[in-house]
């Protein structure tokens, strides 16, 4: 096959895909929510249109629940919040799900249709041998989804960008994994369009299938963490009696889905490795995080360093700044105690607001029930503005302390910086927790046992895709026109 | 041993469809046929639906596999793509990629052909005017008319100037003048060396195109030879005089049979014998003659009678 034939066959199959109504709509819809991105700006100060009207999250969040305001805590850090909430939305939701079956409605016609008798003819009787112009048509399709998701990945990484001010270059990887989704159920439709010669048994059986695959694959993955659990368990506690042996039936069911786990393409973790890249490139690893209690702090208040002989299992957690006009220090100090040594957090808190001879108000951190204390405290001649936050994570009670000469205390720039630290502090509640230690999410990486490994995932998936393609070509090649 | 001049050759070629289970036999299309068409002819391929045309057609292309037999084209196996890059081919009834104009048409089929884009740019306009499409090539082929569509598709199978042009059914759909024009540019093709392998219904025109013919039935060649061959002497002659009296019936009578009285002169079935006798006559009875022409089938009596005879 020589390069002209190449250029043609590529050339081919993007003249199918522009001239394509699917794919011009998809267009519209998907430049949509990118226009969005420049249109709408979300900043640190609120929210921006087009540049010029400007609304804090406060008074929107006013304005959307009738004039009453949220804690101050709740803003910070909203826009990184709301902006990967968006791009879950649109890239992992509307572009991976509902975007999927609609291209594959659009594109499903490209094979029956070189089948369809008279335009066979024309094409299969020039000098280029059936497996390359099956593939020009397996390719059209990767080119159709791979100009779309770059339109909408792209364009919203620009937007964002452009607009937001909010750079997060791991979403680029949504445009990879999106094409790698697409080329599973793409390869499936073209497969079915050589068995059948129909673009409607192509989209039907396509569509068919990718729930049904999302569920058999969701069963056995219920089923091998389970296992992996009960292991774990196993390994720890070795005492455990021994579980009876399942029957026969339950037996052969496990074997015939485990069996269709290893063969079958594993559509459900590109999302998966999408945002596990995502997360790589960002490289996102918090000031401080404690496993077991759930609880993380997300980036060390800003100025502050943290002290390295501090240790949040003995005295707490010490970040310390200098005052910028010389003499003093400000301190963050984050500590726990046992639940059973202050007897109960009201206790604790009740004999606090004696102490400190002021009453606590209502701050919750991380949606968990917490009380802030605020006095003024003399230390020779020097004021300084006290903080205290008191909340409670199991049979662990944790105190935030704060602790600052006043007038620096008092600074916008200070207090937003305690907004955001306060932010960044996050509980993990424990459901959720006991929900993420047993889901296939919390096992699924780039190393591990098979059963959650993501290369054994694209490895598989890559071979079940070149298997369709194969047999697509070898009925192709039998088929008479 | 084949000719160095030949352009194709099928020997023994079997085709048999749909072969059933446990070896039950399918449709035989082509029954061990063997053919041979050397380079520059015009070679029309007749027969009644279901004779197997089209089947030969689309294995010598590839788009068929052969039973059995064997099928070259310019020396090669038809199973060897490459060798169809000598070739061009106008599909009945075909369906041209409806995405694209008729210029990205002719651009990407002449790349799939393996030329290159100097070439192309060179050989399309010539072809469009050829065709009388040039207005129309940056329309998409989906607005086409069915002429414009046959004309553009006669423009691809020739866009790569191969050796060898198939066209089946090359009028279909075209108007008077657009079949005079497909006339003229199977001519040119042959003037310039071409092979053309054509099969259509319409007998008058490859009569006026061919240079040799094959009918087949069943799958198998019935007849095979040139025009002037396959279309005999019907025994009936026609004789123009210069006047024709009224006692001529007279002059001829007891002589021949089926006389049919013209206002140039008269036919009549006669012999050899008879022939000499009947020219003797009309001298001897001072009557002139302009011209004795034989007369004899045309393609489409000659292949009727040959069909029904094997047939019965």
């Amino acid at each position: 096959m020589n390069k002209h034939i190449v250029r043609s066959l590529f050339q081919d199959a993007l003249y199918q895909v522009f001239d394509n109504l699917g794919f011009r709509i998809l267009g519209v819809l998907f430049l949509l929510p990118v226009l969005l991105t420049f249109l709408v700006g979300f900043r640190e100060d609120g929210m921006w249109i087009a540049h010029y009207w400007h609304w804090s999250y406060e008074s929107l969040l006013a304005s959307l629940s009738s004039g009453a305001s949220g804690d101050p805590a709740l803003f910070n850090g909203i826009r990184d919040r709301l902006l990967d909430q968006m791009i879950a939305v649109i890239v992992d939701w509307i572009a991976d799900k509902a975007g999927f079956v609609f291209g594959i409605a659009a594109i499903s016609f490209f094979v029956p249709q070189m089948l369809e008798k008279g335009a066979a003819d024309v094409v299969f009787s020039k000098p280029v041998s059936r497996l390359a112009l099956f593939l020009s048509r397996y390719i059209a399709g990767l080119i159709f989804v791979g100009v779309l998701s770059s339109l909408l990945v792209g364009g919203m990484f620009l937007g964002f960008f452009v607009t937001s001010g909010y750079r997060d270059t791991g979403l680029l990887w949504s445009i990879l994994t999106l094409i790698y989704g697409f080329a599973i159920f793409h390869a499936i439709s073209c497969t079915i369009g050589v068995f059948t010669k129909s673009t409607i048994g192509a989209i039907l059986l396509t569509v068919i299938f990718m729930p049904v695959n999302c569920g058999l694959h969701k069963s056995w993955e219920l089923i091998a963490v389970s296992r992996h659990v009960a292991a774990e368990e196993r390994e720890r506690k070795p005492d455990l009696p021994a579980k009876e042996p399942p029957g026969m039936l339950l037996s052969a069911l496990n074997t015939a889905l485990t069996a269709y786990h290893v063969i079958a393409p594993k559509s459900r973790d590109a999302t998966r490795i999408a945002q596990g890249l995502r997360r790589d490139i960002e490289d996102f690893t918090p000031e401080f995080a404690d496993e077991d209690l759930g609880l993380s702090v997300a980036e060390p208040p800003a100025g502050f360093a943290r002290e390295p002989r501090s240790s949040f299992n003995k005295d707490g957690l010490v970040w310390i700044a200098a005052h910028p006009d010389g003499g003093g220090e400000a301190r963050w100090t984050l500590k726990r105690d046992a639940l059973s040594a202050l007897g109960s957090r009201t206790a604790y808190v009740k004999r606090l607001k004696k102490e400190l001879a002021v009453d606590s108000t209502r701050a919750d951190i991380s949606r968990r029930y917490t009380d802030r204390f605020e006095w003024k405290e003399k230390r020779g001649d020097e004021e300084r503005l006290r903080r205290k936050w008191v909340f409670q994570i199991g049979d662990t009670v944790l105190t935030l302390d704060y602790d600052a000469e006043s007038a620096w205390g008092a600074r916008d720039e200070s207090e937003h910086s305690a907004q955001v630290f306060l932010a960044g502090v996050q509980i993990k509640d424990e459901l959720e927790r006991q929900a993420q230690e047993a889901s296939y999410d919390r096992y699924f990486a780039w190393s591990g046992p098979w059963q959650f490994n993501a290369w054994f995932s694209v490895g598989t998936t890559l071979m079940f895709v070149l298997a369709m393609l194969g047999l697509g070509w070898w009925k192709l090649s039998r088929t008479d026109f | 041993m084949k000719s160095p001049e030949t352009t194709l050759r099928v020997h023994g070629l079997t085709k048999v469809y749909g072969r059933g289970l446990f070896g039950a036999p399918g449709f035989r299309a082509l029954d061990s046929l063997s053919l041979e068409v050397g380079r520059g002819q015009v070679f029309g391929l007749l027969g009644p639906n279901g004779a197997g045309k089209t089947t030969l057609v689309k294995i010598l292309l590839g788009l068929v596999r052969k039973t059995e037999g064997e099928a070259q084209l310019f020396g090669s196996s038809v199973g060897d793509a490459s060798v169809r890059r000598r070739v061009g081919y106008l599909p009945e009834g075909h369906r041209l990629p409806q995405y694209l104009t008729g210029l990205q048409m002719l651009e990407l089929f002449g790349q799939m052909c393996g030329r290159d884009r100097a070439f192309l740019r060179a050989r399309i306009p010539t072809l469009l005017d050829m065709v009388g499409m040039r207005d129309a090539a940056q329309r998409k082929i989906r607005e086409y008319s069915k002429g414009m569509t046959q004309r553009i598709g006669l423009a691809q199978a020739m866009i790569h100037e191969p050796e060898l042009v198939i066209l089946d059914e090359p009028t279909d759909g075209v108007d008077p003048v657009g079949r005079a024009a497909v006339r003229q540019i199977v001519q040119n093709m042959k003037d310039a060396g071409v092979t053309v392998f054509i099969n259509s219904h319409l007998l008058q025109e490859v009569e006026m195109i061919c240079d040799r013919v094959v009918i087949m039935a069943k799958g198998r060649i019935l007849r095979e030879g040139s025009i002037a061959e396959l279309t005999p002497r019907t025994g009936r002659y026609h004789f123009e005089l210069a006047s024709t009296p009224p006692q001529l019936a007279r002059v001829l009578e007891g002589l021949g049979a089926n006389l049919e009285l013209l206002p140039d002169g008269f036919e009549l079935q006669l012999s050899d014998l008879e022939l000499d006798q009947c020219v003797d006559r009309l001298r001897a009875a001072g009557l002139s003659i302009r011209g004795v022409q034989a007369r004899r089938l045309n393609l489409e009596q000659a292949f009727i009678q040959l069909v029904k005879k094997d047939a019965q």
